[in-house]
């Protein structure tokens, strides 16, 4: 039975998907065109920032020129993962005033796998590979092994950003419903992940506590980076995945009572 | 068998109480109008049975299951038709029939296209955007979308409005005959009370948030204790005036056409009365009390 649900849910979301990259070849391939350009160029931008930065010293908070470029390849990766798969929240505010959030409402499948999934954006998959070349780069130049437990490290350390990443967005999804505003709140979520961009040594004591245990978005970068240069014990990632779990069930509880002062298009 | 439950629902939005508790049930195979007068909260109580809105306090339970937690199992054998919920209006009616068979995993799904196409008489606009479709013809790719999926219970709001008088007699025929054949359920919301009246097995009237009336469409006419009277008087009609004031009735007059209202049970008597004064008329008719005087009343405010 499970099964069968899990089978609808992908076909829908690889339907959608599927619209979704037929209508951006058909209507908007130049506006494709200069995404994929402005990400690379903001990409570029920050290694420039990184590169002037070690111009003046060899080191960065502890961290060589490969291992702050592998923080900053890691954090594009993940972060470009989350938005490939949750780019329709962008969308979000415009489907609740003209009505397509009532029409996911009335659906048999969850409003929240609509509102989070119903916009993959397939330009975003085009950037994962020069990402993930860029992390492989920046890896074995750091001078550690690229072997299998680290992978496998990372790869967990992956899925716990993504459940962290996905739980901030229903709670942005929440405060859309509650007070039709996404674009601030998007924006405002977007400059505190980009902190974790950077090592998050570079915000001392009191910002790294704050990065890595209240909002946690050292997950994305820094932990994993740690990680690899066997500067963490790998059993406080139980610790993360626990912090994720309690994040979800607190952004689903957040969502649950935005709902019950949603009002509907209509009234 | 009850299909639905609804026990002591309320809805408050900023601190205003929209529906103050109420408790209801559908049987399966029944069709139950939903009516009230315009801010009653029947919108409100459609769409928190949909799962638009969720309720502040109380139960929906369909098919045996709570709503709020069973609510993707429920939804999968409800369907609905609105005028309030917009289809994707880019995408032709063909790819919304189809998005709606894939939404509900519909086995064989060129079949129950092909089927629906000529239940709601679709072949014209099979091909066009729904932006291009008149009103009448939005409302029969709505309702062909609701019935998709085989449901076991139907939420109709207006389901005629906007449809020509043939295609709404259409529609209504095909309703009764769902019910009929298959035991569907279904709950309709209208102001076309004569449509309410021949459709429904039972009526609900809402009124600032509370149910005010809960019968079959005869009993609730049948709390009305007026019918009216009319007669095109051609010979004493001054003893009609006479016989009208002796009995303290009132009456109304337009184009030579009087009308009386008068309790049911002296019509007999009424009539006997005029007959014995000599009072002629050419034409008359009684009109009994319907499901239409009842609202009225209601949303008058009087008591019943």
């Amino acid at each position: 039975m499970k099964l069968k649900v899990a089978k609808t849910y992908l076909r829908v979301w690889l339907k959608l998907t599927s619209q979704q990259f037929q209508s951006q070849v058909a209507n908007a391939r130049g506006a494709a065109l200069l995404f994929i350009f402005g990400k690379l160029f903001r990409l570029g931008t920050a290694f420039l920032m990184l590169y002037v930065i070690m111009g003046r010293a060899k080191l960065i908070v502890g961290y060589t020129m490969p291992q702050a470029i592998l923080i900053l390849a890691l954090f594009n990766f993940v972060s470009n993962i989350a938005q490939l798969f949750m780019r329709g929240i962008y969308m979000f505010r415009q489907k609740v005033v003209d009505g397509t959030f009532d029409f996911y409402l009335l659906n048999p499948l969850s409003e929240l796998f609509y509102s989070l999934f119903s916009a993959t954006d397939p330009m975003d998959t085009l950037l994962i590979f020069p990402y993930l070349g860029l992390v492989v780069w920046a890896w074995i130049n750091s001078g550690f092994p690229l072997i299998f437990s680290s992978v496998l490290f990372v790869l967990i350390v992956v899925v716990i950003a993504f459940v962290l990443i996905m739980s901030w967005h229903i709670i942005i999804l929440s405060v859309g419903i509650k007070y039709l505003e996404v674009d601030n709140t998007i924006m405002l979520y977007r400059d505190l992940e980009k902190m974790a961009a950077m090592p998050i040594e570079i915000y001392g004591k009191t910002g790294s506590a704050i990065l890595t245990y209240l909002f946690p978005f050292a997950i994305v970068a820094t932990i994993p980076a740690r990680l690899i240069f066997g500067l963490y014990n790998p059993w406080f990632l139980l610790g993360f995945a626990a912090l994720a779990i309690l994040y979800l069930k607190l952004s689903l509880f957040i969502w649950s009572r935005a709902l019950l002062s949603y009002s509907s298009a209509s009234s | 068998m009850n299909i639905l439950e609804v026990k002591d629902l309320k809805k408050t939005f900023k601190k205003s109480e929209i529906i103050k508790g109420l408790s209801f049930d559908l049987h399966e195979g029944e069709i139950l109008g939903i009516l009230g007068p315009n801010g009653a909260g029947k919108t409100t109580t459609l769409q928190m049975l949909l799962g638009i809105l969720t309720p502040t306090s109380g139960e929906i339970n369909i098919f045996g299951q709570d709503l709020r937690t069973h609510k993707s199992q429920i939804l999968e054998h409800m369907n609905f038709s609105s005028t309030y919920v917009d289809l994707p209006w880019r995408l032709t009616v063909k790819e919304n029939l189809i998005w709606s068979a894939y939404l509900y995993n519909i086995p064989d799904r060129r079949k129950r296209l092909n089927q629906i196409k000529d239940l709601f008489r679709l072949e014209k606009q099979w091909n066009q955007p729904v932006a291009s479709l008149s009103a009448g013809q939005k409302t029969m790719v709505n309702l062909a979308r609701s019935m998709i999926n085989f449901p076991r219970i139907l939420l109709l709001d207006e389901p005629t409005a906007s449809l020509d008088p043939e295609v709404a007699s259409y529609i209504r025929e095909f309703f009764v005959d769902q019910r009929n054949t298959y035991n569907k359920s279904i709950i309709l919301t209208s102001h076309n009370m004569a449509e309410v009246e021949s459709l429904c097995d039972r009526v609900i009237i809402l009124k600032d948030g509370l149910i005010v009336g809960n019968d079959t469409p005869s009993v609730l006419a049948k709390k009305i204790e007026f019918s009216r009277l009319r007669l095109r008087v051609t010979k004493n009609p001054l003893e009609l005036d006479k016989l009208v004031a002796h009995h303290q009735l009132s009456i109304s007059v337009n184009e030579n056409i009087s009308t009386i209202t008068i309790k049911e049970q002296l019509l007999p008597l009424f009539l006997y009365e005029l007959t014995k004064k000599n009072v002629h008329y050419s034409e008359i008719s009684i009109d009994k009390p319907t499901l239409e005087d009842y609202f009225m009343k209601i949303a008058k405010g009087e008591n019943t």
